[in-house]
């Protein structure tokens, strides 16, 4: 027998209960060379999420990422990490942020003096009090949970590109941030070489509660590749997310627009 | 009309290379006397690091350099001053040559030809390759991780190497070319020694130290102008030894005019 009463609403996804960790708040901005990438674009990402965020080349996938990283402020709007405005802060403070969000580059960007563990080991060195010993024994777990095959203490130039990936990805994942940016996952990187990446971030998320996944991407079609829960498309302008109904209305209904 | 936009354009570039190696080096300073707790084992790591290359490396190089400056300069005073009644001026000669001038401008140049270049170069390719930017997204202030240990590390170790510059070429220059001669060890050392004063060895340091810091400032400055081509790294290389040498010079006058005039 049914139950009686009013019809059960749609429950909306967990995760719009919470505060998001990212939020791009009515962003306007142009690159260099002149061109309006986003014009009062709106998301909000969600602690627990993996989100794939993906345009054409030039939408503004790397704009996305430079704004998370700090490094480019838009013209307009707000850029939120875990409630704080980071356009409006000053370096310290936002320094104290980065270390809760790691990124994987597309060229991962490792440092070039710097022997493989100890790219590892560096934020740790810096950013927290553990002896040499520990963080170097530390940064060797995290090597060999990421899936690198080689010489630890080899210099990462001469390395071939899956394994400088799987070295900024144990480097990203060092501080257990609550947020992993990984940049154009798709470049270089064959299938199995990018389910391998994958399913490590996979793992570092379910290992923690809460953690943010974001992947970018110039194919919307890679999200059943990085099992993402969410797709988030950058086009004309803005950002259209028809993988989350509820999240593009409220993302919407804050600015008018949807996404 | 060509000719004064020209010179106006390269005086307003010129400005600001000097105002921007001036926040380099000032920015060095303050953060390691305030912000050295900072991520100091890493940063200590790489300033141990830079004194090892700049100094440690540099000292069979400089041990050459300044035993063959040591034949030179003593070959040269005791083959003059004896024939015009002067060999008791040996000392003096020494400190005015080598203590005063030659010890810390040598060991100035001799750091700019072998560090001053990698460390434009490095930093160049760490600009070009996007490491800055990935250290900064790691919250890792290049500027207190990579420019401030440099720039200490050039500083302590152009100091060291002027000491060690000018003991070598004292001794050694005995050792190769007063040994023979008339004069006995302990008047060489006697007569420099009576010279030597608490101003020589200060002003020595203190242009040894001073042009440390010019060069690592001047370096890492050239380093960060990278941008755009990779074909900038070899040319803000070049800069970089030009302007260092260009700024010792100048800084040397300075100091000597100061403490001598």
């Amino acid at each position: 027998m049914g139950r009686v009463g009013p019809p059960e609403r749609r429950r909306p996804p967990l995760v719009l209960a919470m505060d998001p960790s990212v939020e791009l708040r009515n962003i306007v901005y142009r690159s260099d060379a002149g061109r309006l990438l986003f014009d009062r674009a709106s998301v909000a990402l969600y602690p627990g999420s993996r989100t794939l965020v993906c345009g054409q080349f030039a939408s503004g996938k790397g704009a996305v990422v430079s704004f998370l990283a700090g490094f480019t402020p838009p013209q307009q709007g707000d850029v939120r990490l875990f409630g704080t405005d980071i356009t409006a802060i000053d370096r310290s403070r936002l320094d104290r942020i980065r270390r809760r969000i790691g990124f994987v580059f597309e060229d991962s960007v490792l440092v070039s003096n710097l022997k493989v563990i100890e790219n590892v080991a560096l934020p740790l060195h810096y950013h927290t009090s553990l002896s040499y010993q520990e963080s170097m024994r530390r940064a060797l777990d995290l090597l060999v949970d990421s899936g690198y095959v080689g010489d630890v203490w080899a210099l990462p130039g001469p390395l071939p590109l899956y394994s400088k990936k799987t070295v900024a990805l144990a480097r990203a994942i060092a501080l257990k941030p609550d947020v992993v940016v990984f940049e154009n996952q798709e470049t270089g990187l064959t299938s199995e070489e990018r389910n391998g990446l994958c399913e490590t971030l996979v793992r570092y998320q379910k290992a923690g509660e809460g953690r943010l996944l974001v992947f970018t991407s110039g194919d919307c079609g890679d999200a059943a590749l990085v099992e993402a829960d969410r797709v988030v498309e950058i086009r004309d302008k803005s950002f259209v997310d028809p993988g989350v109904p509820e999240a593009a209305a409220i993302n919407g209904g804050e600015d008018g627009r949807g996404g | 009309m060509e000719v004064a936009r020209y010179l106006g354009h390269t005086m307003v570039v010129r400005t600001r290379a000097l105002y921007d190696t001036w926040n380099i080096l000032v920015y060095s300073l303050w953060t390691a006397a305030f912000r050295f707790w900072l991520g100091t084992r890493a940063t200590l790591r790489v300033l141990v690091k830079q004194v090892y290359f700049t100094a440690f490396e540099a000292l069979p190089l400089i041990s050459w350099i300044a035993l063959i400056l040591g034949l030179i300069v003593v070959t040269q005073t005791l083959s003059i001053l004896p024939r015009i009644g002067g060999g008791g001026l040996v000392g003096t000669v020494l400190v005015w040559t080598v203590v005063r001038e030659l010890g810390p401008l040598f060991a100035a140049v001799i750091v700019t030809a072998r560090s001053g270049t990698a460390i434009a170069a490095e930093l160049g390719t760490m600009k070009m390759s996007r490491q800055l930017t990935a250290l900064d997204a790691m919250g890792i202030d290049p500027m207190h991780y990579l420019v401030m240990p440099r720039v200490v590390g050039t500083a302590v170790s152009v100091l060291v190497l002027t000491f060690y510059f000018v003991a070598i070429t004292i001794l050694g220059g005995y050792l190769l070319a007063g040994y023979g001669e008339s004069i006995t060890f302990s008047v060489y050392m006697g007569s420099f020694l009576e010279e030597m004063g608490f101003l020589e060895v200060g002003v020595s340091l203190l242009k040894g130290l001073a042009f440390g810091l010019i060069i690592g400032s001047v370096c890492c400055y050239h380093g960060l102008m990278c941008s755009g081509s990779i074909t900038r790294i070899p040319q803000e290389t070049t800069r970089a030894v030009i302007g260092s040498l260009w700024a010792v010079f100048v800084a040397d006058a300075a100091i000597t005019f100061v403490f001598y005039i």
